[in-house]
C-alpha cells in the first residue's frame, strides 16, 4: 500500500472529502486557499476583527460540515464560497447605504491602483497563482465597468438604484455597466484558468447551491 | 429569458418573485446552473484580488490556533457518548469563548451529531461488507483515484453506485445504493468489460437499505473497464447477460 501524500495542486474536491473523514492536513491545505480571500473580503467589509471571528467560524464549521458537500453536484469553491458571500451580505444588509458605500469606495481605490496597467503584476503576486490571473483579469476590465461591480459587491449586493445615485449616473447606465462587466470579468477569468483550479464552476444540480452558514 | 436575469441574479438585484423564478430554472437547466456559477466564480475573484493588494493580512497564528481546535473538537468526537448525552441541548456558545467550552459545545450541536452519525452510518455501512477498511480509503479518497459513476437507466430509479479505482492498486471496490430487494433467487451481479472481454466480477449482496459493495481484485494495476453492469440474474449464474437483460446500472466513464 502506498504511502499517501498530499500535493498543494490535489483538487479541490477531494481535499474536501479528506476533510469529511477528518484529515486536519486536507483542511490545512483549503485552509491555505481559501482563507486569504475570506479574509480580505469581510476585513474590508465587517472590519478587522470581525474579519477573525468570521474566518474561525467559517473553518471550523467546514471542518464538520464537509460532508455534506456533494462533488457530483458542483465545485467545492462555488459551493463554500457562495456560503460565505451569503454570510457576509446578510452582515452588511444591516448596515446604513453610507457607510457599506463608504468602505466599497475604499475597495474600488485599491483594486483600481492594483488593475493600472502600469502595476507590474509579476512582481506583485509572484507566488499567487490565481491573484495573478484574476488581477490580468481586473487589468483588461474597463475602469467604469469594474467600479460598480466593486461597488455592488463589497457593498454587500447595494442596488443598482443606490450605486446610481452615489456616482450620479442614470440608473440604465449603471444596469448596464454591471451586466457588462460581470459578462466581461468571466470570460476573461476563463481565459485565465490555471491548472490546479478546477476549470467550470457549476452551481449545484438540483440541490443546494451555496454552503449554508 | 431567464438567462438574462442571471447577472442580476447573482448580484442580488432581482425582486423576491424573480428570484424564486430563476431559482426553479436552475433546479431544471443545466446550462444555466453553470453559468450562474461561473458569474458566482467571477464575483469572487475580486475577494481574491483584493486578498492581493490588500495591507491587511490574515494573521499568521490563526491557522495554529484552528488546528488546535479541531484537533479538540476530533478527540470530543471520539467520545460520542459523552459528547451526546449531557450536552445534547446546549445552544452553541460563539467563537470568542475559552477552549475547553467551545470543543464541548461544539460537540453538543445537532449539526455536529447529525455529521457523526452519517460518517459513522457510512463507515458502519462499509465495514458490514468490506473488512480492510484502509484499503477502502485508499481506493476511495487515495491521490489519483478515479471514480466511475454508475447510473441507473431507467430514469424512475434512484438506484446509483460508483466504481473505484487507485493506478498503484489491482483492488477494485464496487459500491451501489437504493437498489430495490430482488425477489428469492436472483441477485444483482456485477459485469465488466474491456477489450470486447465481458466477465462477471462479483454479487452485491444488500443490506435493508439497498446498499450493498465488495471489492475484486483486477487483472492489473489501476484496471480501466470500457463498460461495467449491475444485472439482475439468477444468483450465481455465469452466463453473462444479454443485451436484453434487466439492467440496474450502468456506468460511463467520468474520470
Amino acid at each position: 500500500m502506498q504511502s499517501r501524500s498530499s500535493s498543494p495542486l490535489e483538487s479541490d474536491a477531494v481535499l474536501a472529502a479528506r476533510v469529511a473523514v477528518h484529515e486536519a492536513e486536507a483542511w490545512g491545505l483549503l485552509y491555505d486557499r481559501y482563507a486569504p480571500s475570506v479574509f480580505a473580503l469581510a476585513a474590508h467589509t465587517l472590519g478587522r476583527a470581525h474579519a477573525e471571528e468570521l474566518v474561525q467560524d467559517v473553518f471550523l464549521r467546514l471542518w464538520r460540515t464537509a460532508p455534506q458537500f456533494d462533488p457530483d453536484r458542483g465545485a467545492f469553491r462555488t459551493w463554500f464560497l457562495t456560503g460565505v458571500r451569503n454570510r457576509i451580505w446578510d452582515e452588511l444588509r444591516s448596515r446604513s447605504r453610507e457607510e457599506r458605500l463608504l468602505v466599497a469606495g475604499e475597495v474600488e481605490q485599491l483594486l483600481s491602483e492594483a488593475a493600472d496597467p502600469g502595476v507590474d503584476v509579476e512582481e506583485l503576486v509572484y507566488r499567487r497563482e490565481r491573484g495573478r490571473a484574476v488581477l490580468r483579469a481586473l487589468q483588461c476590465l474597463p475602469a467604469e465597468q469594474r467600479r460598480v461591480l466593486v461597488l455592488a459587491y463589497f457593498g454587500g449586493g447595494l442596488s443598482h438604484a443606490a450605486i446610481a445615485e452615489h456616482l450620479g449616473l442614470p440608473l440604465g447606465t449603471v444596469k448596464k455597466r454591471t451586466r457588462l462587466g460581470l459578462q466581461k470579468l468571466r470570460a476573461l477569468l476563463g481565459d485565465e484558468r490555471t491548472e490546479g483550479h478546477q476549470p467550470v464552476h457549476s452551481l449545484g444540480e438540483g440541490g443546494k447551491a451555496a454552503y449554508e452558514l | 429569458m431567464i438567462r438574462e436575469l442571471l447577472e442580476d441574479y447573482v448580484l442580488g438585484e432581482l425582486s423576491p418573485h424573480d428570484r424564486r423564478r430563476v431559482e426553479e430554472h436552475l433546479g431544471e437547466c443545466a446550462a444555466c446552473r453553470m453559468l450562474a456559477g461561473e458569474y458566482e466564480n467571477a464575483l469572487q475573484s475580486l475577494s481574491e484580488a483584493l486578498a492581493v493588494v490588500s495591507p491587511l493580512t490574515l494573521p499568521s497564528n490563526l491557522k495554529t490556533s484552528l488546528l488546535a481546535r479541531i484537533e479538540h473538537e476530533t478527540a470530543a468526537a471520539a467520545r460520542p457518548e459523552r459528547a451526546r448525552a449531557p450536552w445534547f441541548g446546549l445552544k452553541r456558545a460563539g467563537v470568542l469563548v475559552g477552549t475547553v467550552l467551545l470543543v464541548l459545545s461544539i460537540a453538543s450541536t445537532v449539526a455536529f451529531a447529525v455529521t457523526l452519525e452519517r460518517q459513522r452510518d457510512l463507515r458502519g455501512r462499509l465495514a458490514e461488507f468490506v473488512e480492510d477498511q484502509e484499503l477502502v480509503l485508499e481506493l476511495t479518497d487515495g491521490r489519483g483515484r478515479r471514480k466511475l459513476s454508475l447510473r441507473a437507466p431507467d430514469p424512475d430509479s434512484r438506484a446509483y453506485g460508483k466504481v473505484f479505482t487507485h493506478p498503484h492498486l489491482r483492488e477494485v471496490l464496487v459500491m451501489a445504493n437504493r437498489l430495490p430487494r430482488p425477489k428469492a433467487r436472483l441477485g444483482y451481479q456485477v459485469w465488466v468489460t474491456s477489450d470486447r472481454k465481458t466477465w462477471l466480477v462479483g454479487a452485491l449482496e444488500l443490506n435493508q437499505k439497498g446498499f450493498g459493495a465488495f471489492i475484486f481484485t483486477g487483472d492489473r494495476l489501476g484496471p480501466t473497464y470500457d463498460d461495467v453492469r449491475v444485472v439482475l440474474q439468477p444468483k450465481g449464474s455465469k452466463t453473462p447477460p444479454g443485451e436484453r437483460a434487466p439492467e440496474y446500472l450502468r456506468a460511463s466513464r467520468r474520470e
